[in-house]
């Protein structure tokens, strides 16, 4: 049987998976946070014994993966002095609801009714060596957020917020809600965290990238699907042609 | 095929994102008002293959395939942001410098809690707000005050007609609160206590992590027009990338239903 439409076929499923992670890094544009993520194919290759050499092999397109691009979003200022911007790599660790540890990079900063830090969505925000940071309730509303992390009060530090750094971005994993899971961080060092406080990243997903993406998916979609017309008239014809009775 | 509703909730998102931008610009004059700021979180991802399943023999996937489904507004954050002090000259105008809410007993016998200074006097002397509601503590200008001086510490003295030493007439005080984004703005300048808020500490002004008064002058609101309008234009073609996706997922259909 011919398989030149199965191969199609392969390339179509992976364009259309390509669109939708397009498609989320869009909707994600203005994510706090957000990294864009990259779909990765790979090539699949059937032998097969044809008569002829050339056409023994067939290679398939098969989905691989989706990595996130971990290089920095644009920072916004915020004018909230407790916000914070991770300068390089690294993530906030945070306390999820099922008692985890989750991550992100989304550094809106706000002191809960118990006085500890938490992040936008309430998660308690884990400062270093896994100890929430609890702001005195006369202090509230006078605190700032050092370069190192150093949460300093009126009367000196309450605590830093540590970072946290992966040796392979792969191990993270997305999850929603701004949160990525993980296993394996460090915790940096006080003179290796480099915060920018009063402001959070921006997502960094560029508008640019995925238009053009886009617009190339969607002509290739096209283009196989006129390929696969075309390869449907020829077999029509052969059908036309080998089935006549002369 | 996911990104038709992957882009609605862009387009969704992005609605909310206007709404908050036009509430901000519409109070751009109203005393004390806090601009906000709407927050986007990511939805959840699809685990198509799972990271760490096996590929065959020892070999493990390394990043597995995760669609994400698009986004969602994670919540609408009040930014507690000074606003600008604006002179008026009124003796009843007090503007909060730094943090503090002026107590306020509404008619069903409550407290709401505002930054909005800009008091008047009731026929029967009290110190109340625009709509009419007391001031908590109570103050009560006797009738043939010449002049009515508030301290920064919220000492309120009156000098009244032969009598030069000016008579104290009360404290004005203030309540702070541990999270005040968890305030439930209520319209009309003012908010609620929440669950989320904490319980309020009242005290003077001045004293620790409580803000100072300022008579004569109220607080404008801290919508700063310039960064409103870049936020309009922002959302504006975050929208017009979105309908853009819709658009090109549809044709990606459409072609497909054109197979022959």
């Amino acid at each position: 049987m011919d398989i030149s439409s199965y191969v199609l076929l392969s390339q179509e499923q992976a364009l259309k998976r390509r669109m939708d992670v397009v498609a989320n890094n869009i909707a994600n544009m203005n994510t706090v946070g957000f990294k864009r993520e990259q779909p990765v194919f790979r090539e699949y290759v059937e032998q097969t014994d044809g008569a002829v050499k050339a056409a023994e092999k067939t290679s398939f397109v098969l989905d691989y993966g989706a990595v996130h691009d971990a290089s920095n979003g644009a920072f916004q200022p915020t004018g909230n002095p407790l916000d914070v911007m991770i300068d390089g790599p690294g993530y906030l660790a945070v306390q999820a609801g099922d008692g985890t540890t989750a991550y992100t990079r989304a550094g809106y900063v706000k002191v809960l009714e118990s006085g500890e830090l938490a992040t936008s969505g309430g998660q308690v925000i884990l400062g270093e060596g896994g100890k929430p940071i609890k702001i005195p309730p006369e202090e509230a509303g006078k605190v700032n957020v050092n370069p190192d992390g150093t949460v300093m009060g009126e009367n000196g530090p309450l605590g830093r917020i540590a970072v946290t750094v992966f040796d392979s971005e792969a191990v993270v994993d997305p999850r929603g809600n701004d949160m990525f899971t993980a296993t394996g961080g460090r915790e940096l060092p006080a003179a290796q965290t480099k915060l920018v406080s009063g402001g959070v990243e921006g997502s960094n997903v560029n508008a640019i990238v995925e238009t053009t993406d886009m617009m190339q998916i969607l002509r290739a979609y096209q283009t196989s699907q006129s390929l696969s017309n075309s390869m449907s008239d020829l077999r029509k014809s052969a059908i036309d042609k080998l089935g006549r009775v002369s | 095929m996911r990104t038709l509703s992957i882009a609605a909730t862009g387009m969704l998102a992005q609605q909310t994102n206007v709404d908050v931008i036009s509430n901000n610009i519409a109070n751009m004059n109203t005393t004390a008002f806090k601009k906000q700021r709407a927050e986007f979180q990511d939805l959840l991802y699809q685990q198509v293959s799972r990271p760490g399943s096996s590929t065959g023999g020892d070999t493990k996937v390394p990043a597995g395939i995760q669609i994400g489904s698009g986004v969602k507004t994670g919540g609408v954050y009040r930014i507690n942001q000074q606003g600008s002090l604006q002179q008026t000259d009124n003796p009843y105008d007090i503007a909060v410098q730094g943090k503090g809410y002026f107590q306020v007993t509404m008619p069903d016998g409550t407290t709401s809690y505002t930054r909005d200074g800009s008091f008047q006097i009731s026929d029967q002397g009290e110190l109340v707000t625009q709509d009419g509601y007391p001031v908590q503590p109570g103050i009560t200008i006797p009738q043939g005050a010449l002049d009515v001086s508030i301290s920064k510490t919220g000492l309120v003295e009156v000098t009244v007609a032969g009598n030069t030493q000016p008579q104290q007439l009360g404290q004005l005080q203030l309540a702070t609160f541990m999270n005040e984004n968890g305030l439930e703005a209520k319209g009309g300048n003012l908010f609620l206590e929440t669950a989320a808020s904490g319980q309020p500490t009242v005290g003077s002004p001045g004293d620790t992590g409580i803000g100072t008064l300022t008579q004569g002058f109220v607080e404008g609101s801290n919508v700063n027009p310039v960064s409103e309008i870049t936020s309009l234009i922002t959302a504006q073609r975050a929208y017009e990338m979105n309908s853009r996706v819709l658009k090109t997922a549809d044709e990606m259909l459409a072609t497909t239903s054109q197979l022959r």
